[in-house]
């Protein structure tokens, strides 16, 4: 037993000492969510293009999704490694302002931007539309506002995610006091007529909708760019609704605790150069933030005509309330 | 009362023979060493065997497929007659019937056969509160209420102190006059107690090698068998 | 005589486990009251949440435990080819991660499953929805039963088969036999086993969401991890207590209608025989072995066949092969920890009841079983809070998954041994003592070498535990630590859907040989 011990911490000390020795170039820290930095995320590119110019070592931390990763820096306070918090949305960011981490970027917005959207103290790098995603096989008549799915004379069946849980879920929770105001609560149990289910994340529900288990699923406009792109597949396509589309920026920012924070500007800049902007379309399967080249699935795509958002003032100040009003309205 | 015609068994590689004939009332002790078979002859009476050719036939009926609980036979084990969790009542009674409520009348037969083997007022204590001998007087209870002709004991006292087991035979003695019982029983004592039965059978390697009155093992003839023992 | 020697060995452990995980939760109390956010709500839906929960996982207890002991004593009474690989198999269900299980039952109960192919072959209308109430019953009975199917099975086969050849020439009938000999044994296991199954299903999480159809079935677990989400710690750590009260009461109670009463003595034999079963009955048996048998694999074996067919060469690249190691190691450490702690709980639990303390030794259990009441992710993050300076070392990562995979597997690893481990010790008591066996010496002689493949088996088992565990892994690991399930989830949320049954498929099989290879008995006789 002490021998074991005993082993476990040089093992232990020397995978510390090993990490010291690393430590003579300047290491910049970023903490994101566990989608970049996978196989098939964006992450390694921009991590060895990263390190290739700017004569450092880029660490990247990654936790669960955007909501665990600001959470992890509110714990770890003015302790944190943090240098540049990367997978916030547009719907946390209001938390995260009065949490009070960050500092102002002091990036100059860039006229070239895809949507009009900008932010001192965040600075977005990639953005799409919730929308409903369907099989053109199996839906011949998809329907055209969010009105019509919600009406469902056609009796689709939906899945969508919690709001509680999940990004796109909150979404769809937007979206709908955005289009119905006050009268969500019977928009919503008009809703739960047709729902199939309401799963915890993403993941989940597109699973279960790849599985044939309902007609409709919440997502992204531009999930069918993953399916043409990973296996060449046009069975699967966004609905367009008319009242528009809840939009989603994905933003970064510096950690005011940072020590490299001229570094940390380097990289939020880098994030914005075209061949970066691309990684996002390619491999987040998201709409880059600036004009730039992008591959040719997302022609092929439904585009949003119109794009919706509340302020994330207002976010922050009803969310708990329009959550409440969803789960009553739904456990009736 | 007791017959064997002819009975084959196997088990894996090891193929027994068995032959034999039993009149009411004997007493019969088969000893052997072990791994020769003694218990499986028991196990085929009992019907928890069964044999792959020959038949078997008990008190007049043909048993060969009948099923244990069908046979005119009980029997006692060396461990385990007893189910610890169920008091000495509730252990005997299940002699008469395989439930726990019992009638007035079967009520006073358990007390009965309680006084005959020694245990007046024993009903309410579990196993675990009685000794080894006390254990083996309850299963043997639990065998004469079935009624049962014919009365088969696997080793039942050689757990028990020499003074003890004589006691035990001597009761087993007289239950078996009382109660007109074929007795067989498995030992692997070769004392006196042999004289106590009418018959002795030994059993080497599946097969039934001498069959005759204890005496007898002590003529010349048998000298050979004599020396297998240990004599 | 009661020596504080004895007794070192279970109290270190337990002491052990009451540290990390107190320490956890005052970590989050203490963070909680520091950053000023403490707006607890105990409201209406509050109540609402505590009433689902504790409703469907009472539930999900009494359908689990009754199709165990119909299921059970099925398969007692049959003998057939394969009996002994499909009880071996069997618990395999209680390991496999959510997102798996949840794949699996689709495919057989979903809209496009193979159920309602068949309907639809044999043109009757298909109406079953899995969501709900009905959905999160199937699953959790599909968790739970098949292990304590196979816990049941072994116990009706330890009645000695002196009283198996007794009730047959006292003529017992099937039902006499149950009511008399295999009740009285079963008894003293199912009400530990509802706890066991209560507490899994009190804080059931992931399958409730995906299957729940909504928030009016939910449990307490989901507005933790809600609380948590939305950084109201205090209420968090409120809820969490919620939770542990509701369990511990529920486990309290079902020690108290427990009442250890007279010891068996249970005998390991060779030989066996069984009571002679009338055709109906067998009939029936089969039917039940075969409803159950199907239940219990059929979404199994739909993951591998849909597995093979999407399996490609080129898909097994480095990560999977990586994430593949890292399973294994995390699963082997995890064993490890699990089995020592265990051992040293129930070395000191065998002397705690040889010499009649049943009620210390009734802490002891309720103590290491803790851990499966408290919500993991305040687990988790109480741990973070005390040791996120380390959060970077790979190493230490890997050791605190470990552990936490360890502390959840314990509570099976004590259901799986406790009893065989206190019957050997309590059999050569007196044999030891008098031939001075103490200690190392006693655990190597007597329980080691006498309950050699039940260790094994257990620790097989808790392998295989933390081989499907993605909780923990999720909210410490991030790609460091890469295992096969969070490689899955990756795969999932990247769009490649297909891929990920090929990787469930491999995560399936690396189950299955584990507990098979495990098993095998080298001190096979002829």
């Amino acid at each position: 037993m002490f021998c074991k011990n005993f082993l476990l911490s040089v093992i232990f000390s020397l995978s510390l000492f090993s990490q010291l020795a690393n430590a003579e170039l300047p290491t910049l820290t970023v903490y994101s969510y566990n989608s970049f930095m996978s196989q098939w995320g964006p992450g390694e590119v921009i991590k060895k293009g990263f390190e290739a110019q700017c004569n450092c070592h880029l660490d990247v931390v990654t936790l669960g999704d955007g909501v665990s990763v600001l959470n992890r820096i509110r714990l770890e306070g003015d302790k944190t490694n943090a240098d540049v918090i990367l997978g916030l949305d547009n719907n946390l960011l209001e938390q995260a302002k009065q949490a009070n981490l960050l500092i102002p970027h002091q990036i100059a917005k860039p006229d070239n931007l895809n949507t009009n959207w900008w932010d001192d103290s965040f600075m977005p790098y990639d953005f799409g539309y919730f929308a409903f995603i369907y099989n053109i096989d199996k839906v011949k008549n998809p329907p055209h506002s969010l009105h019509e799915l919600v009406d469902n004379k056609a009796g689709w069946k939906i899945i969508y995610q919690d709001p509680r849980t999940s990004t796109p879920g909150l979404g769809l929770l937007f979206w709908m006091k955005k289009v119905y105001g006050d009268n969500a609560a019977d928009a919503w149990q008009q809703v739960a007529k047709n729902t199939v289910t309401v799963t915890k994340g993403w993941s989940e529900a597109y699973g279960m909708f790849l599985k044939g288990e309902a007609d409709l699923v919440l997502s992204y406009n531009t999930s069918p760019v993953a399916h043409i792109m990973n296996e060449n597949d046009h069975h699967y396509q966004a609905a367009i609704f008319d009242e528009g589309h809840y939009r989603q920026v994905e933003v970064a920012g510096i950690i005011k605790y940072s020590q490299e924070i001229d570094l940390a500007r380097q990289f939020l800049r880098y994030l914005l150069t075209p061949e970066v902007q691309r990684q996002f379309a390619e491999k987040n399967v998201m709409y880059p933030i600036i004009k730039t080249d992008i591959p040719n699935a997302f022609a092929q795509i439904n585009s949003v005509n119109k794009s919706l958002d509340f302020k994330p003032e207002e976010i922050e100040k009803h969310q708990k309330a329009w959550i409440r009003e969803w789960q009553s309205a739904i456990s009736k | 009362m007791i017959e064997l015609q002819k009975i084959e068994y196997h088990y894996n590689d090891f193929k027994m023979h068995f032959a034999l004939n039993i009149a009411a009332k004997e007493r019969v002790v088969i000893v052997g060493p072990s791994g020769a078979g003694k218990s499986t002859l028991l196990s085929l009476i009992a019907g928890f065997i069964f044999p792959n050719s020959g038949q078997i036939i008990l008190n007049q009926q043909n048993v060969t497929t009948t099923l244990p609980g069908k046979r005119p036979v009980s029997m006692l084990f060396q461990h385990n007659n007893l189910f610890s969790h169920l008091t000495v009542e509730q252990n005997i009674a299940l002699g008469i019937k395989p439930a726990l409520k019992l009638s007035r009348t079967e009520q006073t037969t358990i007390d009965d056969i309680l006084v005959r083997i020694g245990l007046e007022g024993f009903n309410q204590r579990y196993p675990e509160q009685l000794s080894g001998g006390q254990r083996q007087r309850v299963a043997l209870a639990r065998c004469l209420i079935q009624h049962r002709p014919i009365l088969l004991l696997d080793e039942p006292f050689s757990a028990l102190d020499q003074a003890l087991r004589f006691e035990m035979l001597a009761l087993i003695n007289q239950v078996c006059s009382e109660f007109n019982l074929t007795l067989m029983m498995v030992s692997h004592y070769l004392d006196n107690s042999l004289n106590h039965f009418s018959r002795c059978l030994v059993i080497e390697n599946g097969k039934i090698i001498f069959n005759s009155t204890p005496n007898q093992l002590k003529q010349n003839e048998n000298q050979r068998i004599a020396r297998l023992l240990g004599f | 005589m009661l020596k504080f020697k004895s007794l070192l060995p279970g109290i270190s452990a337990a002491s052990l486990i009451l540290i990390i995980l107190g320490s956890a939760l005052i970590a989050i109390w203490r963070f909680a009251l520091q950053s000023g956010n403490v707006a607890i709500y105990l409201d209406s839906y509050v109540l609402h949440i505590v009433w689902i929960t504790f409703y469907q996982a009472l539930l999900s207890t009494i359908l689990s435990l009754t199709s165990a002991i119909l299921m059970a004593k099925a398969l007692s009474l049959i003998e057939f080819k394969g009996k002994r690989l499909l009880i071996k198999l069997m618990p395999i269900t209680f390991i496999l991660p959510a997102l798996v299980v949840v794949t699996g039952l689709l495919s057989v109960y979903g809209q496009q499953g193979v159920l309602a192919y068949l309907c639809q072959l044999l043109h009757i209308p298909f109406s079953f929805s899995i969501y709900g109430l009905k959905g999160i019953l199937l699953a959790h009975v599909f968790l739970n039963f098949p292990y304590a199917c196979a816990l049941f099975y072994q116990t009706l086969n330890s009645v000695p088969i002196e009283q198996r050849q007794l009730a047959a020439q006292l003529n017992f009938s099937t039902f006499t036999f149950f009511k008399l000999l295999e009740w009285p044994l079963l008894r003293r296991q199912i009400l530990p086993m509802a706890a066991l199954i209560f507490m899994l299903c009190f804080s059931s999480f992931a399958i409730v969401l995906a299957l729940g159809g909504g928030p009016k079935y939910t449990t307490l677990e989901v507005a933790i991890y809600q609380a948590v989400r939305d950084f109201d710690l205090l209420q968090a750590a409120l809820l969490a207590c919620v939770q542990l009260l509701c369990c511990v009461a529920f486990i309290g109670l079902m020690q108290k209608i427990n009442k250890t009463g007279t010891k068996f003595s249970v005998t390991f034999s060779d030989t066996n025989y069984r009571l002679p079963t009338a055709n109906w009955l067998k009939v029936i048996c089969m039917f039940v072995i075969i409803i159950g048998g199907l239940f219990i694999f059929s979404p199994m074996i739909t993951i591998l066949i849909q597995g093979i067919f999407f399996f490609r060469t080129s898909l097994l690249t480095f990560m999977l092969l990586q994430a593949l190691l890292f399973s294994i190691v995390i699963a082997f450490g995890s064993a490890m920890i699990a089995m020592l702690l265990g051992l040293l709980l129930l070395w000191t639990n065998s002397r705690l009841l040889i010499n009649q303390q049943h009620q210390l030794s009734n802490c002891l259990m309720l103590i290491a079983s803790f851990i499966l009441a408290i919500p993991s992710m305040v687990l988790a993050s109480g741990l973070f809070l005390l040791l996120f300076g380390y959060s970077n070392n790979t190493v230490f990562i890997c050791l605190l998954i470990m552990l936490c995979n360890g502390l959840i597997a314990l509570p099976f690893i004590l259901k799986n041994l406790a009893m065989p481990l206190y019957d050997i010790t309590a059999r050569y008591w007196q044999l030891t003592q008098s031939l001075n066996i103490k200690g190392v010496a006693h655990f190597y002689l007597v329980d080691f070498k006498g309950l050699k493949s039940k260790m094994l088996m257990s620790f097989a088992f808790a392998a295989v535990l933390s081989l499907g565990d993605f909780g923990v892994i999720a909210l410490f690991g991030g790609q460091s630590v890469a295992t096969l399930p969070y490689y899955l989830y990756q795969q999932i949320s990247h769009y490649h859907y297909q891929e990920s049954i090929v990787t469930a498929t491999i995560l399936l099989l690396l189950s299955f040989s584990l507990l098979v290879v495990m098993d095998y008995d080298r001190t096979s006789k002829n």
